[in-house]
């Protein structure tokens, strides 16, 4: 079984799961699907980032989106194959666990009555 | 530009300078990014950012240093290799005073002095063949040349005492200071002459004189008028304090030229059985306290082996004070408040050890200011702190 992945790893990854993105949206939609509660400072991002591109699980790419509407020094990310497969793993994992928690919280609630 | 723009500036000062040149602009930029976001909630939403971006900086910074030190390639068994050369003579000291071993002198002995032997006779033979002094033998350097001019000065002392040339300073350990003063003095002015120095190093200089002269003039009021013998040791040993570490700076100075900023092993190394040698590090006084084996540990790693690995891993000048000043810091600040926090009989603050401690991170201030100043004046490129680790030779 595979590790489970940290915080910043998989909003990262999911992040990127339906677009290229450069480190500010990736943040920005971290933040909207966590309700702001996981804001990624300049370090967190960019650390992770790289170890994302040293694993192989994101690349760099260099085209833009709309060049005409983005700021050429921004970086943008892409999801790799591999990215993708280590993305669906740990949401089957978390999957897994939510199923596990619903059952003992439904054999839990049967008990108490 | 904005103020989180302006403040992750210097933040980005903390981060390796490798991650820095791939990363720090586009850090920079969500930096930025994050300061106009931040900027909508008003007052608490500047306190928020400062925050995030403080936390953030820090926490990540000491990772990718981590992360630079464990993957880094050049960093082979070989070096590793010459981190364990450095880091011996250290052990060696901690060996000579624990318990275990002073039931088994012999073996300190052969250690002791199979590390001299390897000291003595390898570093002579390396520099002949290479023309550099190696890396691992300049903490170990500091620390014989610390112990020579400690023998040769209580020599020095038991011959003036028997001469009768200074009757009032009879027991005082004024041949060391002699000698002390002497080295300094030749020293610094054979390799400081004709060379502008910083002013921030004439600062920490003046620092250094004034803390000593102070607790000298300070400790000899406390006796009678006149001063007597007592008075005179206790200014000796204070005057001590300031021609010991310019003695050191002084030395390390030989090695700034092939070394950069590991000449501060040097300073490090033959400050080492002094700082090491308290009564509250491993004294009777401390040795009952349940804790007092993995304080030991600890005490040992942040002096000996910490600085050494830091400084022989350091690529850049900012990685080399991060590698002194922290782990030292940490190191001085436990070795007088620890005795304070477990020994409630311990009612006396312990003024000596502190003034030992002040002494000993201002005289690495001197070494570090001079030695990069040197380091950055040198007119061509040297082999320095921002070369990869070698390998022993």
């Amino acid at each position: 079984m595979s590790q489970p992945l940290t915080p910043a790893v998989f909003h990262i990854l999911l992040a990127l799961a339906g677009e290229e993105r450069h480190g500010y949206d990736i943040m920005r939609a971290t933040a909207a699907a966590t309700d702001g509660k996981l804001r990624m400072g300049p370090g967190t991002l960019y650390g992770t980032i790289k170890r994302l591109l040293q694993a192989g699980l994101i690349v760099e790419v260099d085209e833009r989106p709309d060049p005409a509407l983005d700021d050429a020094r921004r970086r943008y990310y892409r999801l790799t194959g591999s990215g993708r497969q280590a993305l669906d793993d740990e949401v089957a994992r978390l999957e897994r666990l939510v199923a596990i928690a619903r059952r003992k919280t439904l054999a839990d609630g049967a008990q108490a009555e | 530009m904005s103020p989180a723009e302006r403040l992750y500036r210097c933040l980005l000062w903390l981060y390796p300078a490798a991650h820095r040149r791939e990363y720090g602009q586009a850090m920079l930029q969500h930096a930025r990014d994050l300061g106009r976001t931040f900027q909508a909630q008003g007052g608490r939403g500047t306190l928020a950012l400062v925050w995030l971006l403080l936390e953030d900086a820090i926490r990540n910074a000491a990772l990718e240093h981590w992360e630079a030190i464990m993957t880094e390639k050049k960093f082979t068994p070989a070096a590793w290799l010459t981190v364990l050369l450095a880091a011996i003579p250290g052990l060696l000291v901690v060996i000579s005073r624990s318990n275990a071993t002073r039931l088994v002198p012999l073996f300190q002995a052969i250690l002791g002095l199979g590390y001299l032997g390897l000291l003595l006779i390898g570093a002579p033979i390396i520099w002949r063949r290479t023309r550099r002094f190696p890396a691992w033998a300049l903490l170990p350097a500091g620390l014989l040349l610390w112990m020579a001019v400690y023998t040769a000065g209580a020599l020095l002392s038991q011959w003036i005492d028997a001469l009768g040339l200074f009757p009032q300073m009879r027991g005082a350990p004024f041949g060391m200071v002699i000698l002390q003063l002497l080295i300094s003095v030749v020293l610094l002015v054979l390799l400081l002459k004709g060379k502008r120095l910083p002013l921030a190093g004439w600062l920490a200089g003046a620092a250094l004189l004034a803390l000593n002269l102070g607790a000298a003039v300070y400790y000899s009021s406390q006796y009678p008028a006149g001063g007597g013998p007592a008075a005179s040791a206790l200014a000796h040993f204070i005057l001590s304090g300031l021609f010991e570490g310019l003695m050191l700076v002084a030395a390390g100075l030989l090695a700034v030229r092939q070394h950069g900023l590991r000449a501060l092993l040097v300073v490090i190394g033959g400050f080492g059985f002094m700082t090491m040698d308290s009564d509250y590090l491993w004294g009777f006084f401390i040795e009952d306290w349940a804790g007092y084996t993995a304080y030991m540990v600890a005490m040992v790693g942040l002096y000996w082996l910490v600085p050494t690995v830091g400084l022989l891993r350091a690529r850049t000048r900012l990685g080399s004070a991060l590698a002194v000043f922290i782990p030292l810091g940490v190191f001085h600040v436990a070795r007088n408040l620890v005795p304070m926090l477990v020994l409630p009989e311990l009612r006396q603050v312990p003024w000596g050890d502190i003034l030992l401690s002040v002494n000993v991170l201002l005289t690495l201030l001197l070494a570090f200011l001079l030695y990069d100043h040197l380091e950055q004046a040198a007119p061509e490129p040297l082999p320095s702190s921002s070369a990869p680790l070698p390998a022993p030779e």
